[in-house]
């Protein structure tokens, strides 16, 4: 990739067919992630089939009562207590905060799939409105604290660890992704700030 | 944008008993505490302090680095209403953090 180059109010960058491919797809699969999380009255999404009131309402009643949010480290990092030794508060303000929480990551992606649509499997540059920077350097956030918990970046040490790891261990390919994806924000976060 | 640190004020929820009265909870006003992260980049950590917080440059950096060096650090203080909104805009970010009573250390 090349680095992102501020042109005016828009943040342009060329990205390969591959880098296209890649970016898109891991956001399909924190799509996925996400909609595990209950959002406004659609409650935990529903499955398959049940689409009729009865089940969004008994959804939404789960969603209100129990602040449910799937037992998944991924998701426990992307939507963390607010209070660290406060169980009942912890709970009523996840009640609150997270289904706005789940939308806004959930637009965020959106608006990245769109700019990376729109460039035709990579024939034509990326352009980021400035209206959609903070989704990208918010959606790329959200896709390595997602592989980090996945690949078992819990400290500096374990980061550390993996750099040396053999090309044969599964958590290899995910580790190259993640790396990747600190070196594309990086160049964001320059071409932003300059 | 939607505000959902208002809807968890005062008026909602089984917590009211809990919670001290106005008077007293002006007395111990909140805080917004970032805590450290092996993921978020320190470039990114200071840009949301300054963008969000809409702090000055040294001081965004200053903070970024204490959280980086020390573990954590106080980022914003006030209400308990305003501190949830800094908190739920921080995990917008990405960035783990919580709230605490300003006296809980």
């Amino acid at each position: 990739m090349k680095p992102f180059k501020r042109k005016g109010e828009q943040i342009i960058a060329k990205l390969s067919e591959h880098e296209v491919t890649l970016i898109s797809s891991l956001c399909q699969q924190l799509l996925g992630l996400i909609a595990q999380v209950p959002g406004y009255e659609r409650g935990p999404a529903p499955a398959p089939g049940a689409d009729d009131s009865f089940a969004l309402w008994e959804a939404e009643i789960e969603a209100g009562e129990h602040a449910f949010l799937p037992d998944d480290a991924a998701l426990q990092r992307l939507f963390p207590d607010a209070y660290g030794n406060d169980d009942a508060a912890a709970k009523e303000f996840r009640r609150s905060t997270m289904p706005w929480l789940r939308e806004e990551k959930h637009d965020q992606l959106g608006a990245v799939l769109a700019d990376l649509t729109a460039t035709e499997a990579g024939r034509h540059p990326l352009t980021i409105a400035a209206d959609h920077v903070d989704a990208w350097l918010k959606t790329l956030t959200n896709l390595r604290l997602a592989i980090a918990v996945r690949i078992g970046i819990t400290d500096a040490a374990s980061e550390r660890a993996l750099r040396r790891i053999g090309e044969d261990d599964p958590r290899a390919y995910p580790y190259a992704v993640y790396t990747w994806l600190n070196l594309t924000q990086e160049s964001l976060i320059e071409a932003v700030t300059a | 944008m939607a505000n959902p640190g208002e809807e968890s004020g005062v008026a909602t929820g089984t917590a009211v008993a809990d919670r001290p009265d106005v008077a007293e909870e002006a007395l111990t006003p909140w805080v917004t505490i970032v805590w450290d992260d092996p993921v978020n980049l320190m470039s990114y950590v200071t840009h949301v302090f300054s963008s969000y917080f809409h702090y000055p440059r040294p001081k965004a950096e200053t903070l970024m680095l204490r959280v980086h060096n020390e573990g954590r650090a106080i980022v914003s203080s006030g209400s308990r209403e305003a501190m949830e909104r800094d908190v739920t805009a921080m995990h917008d970010y990405g960035l783990w953090a919580t709230l605490d009573h300003s006296d809980a250390g």
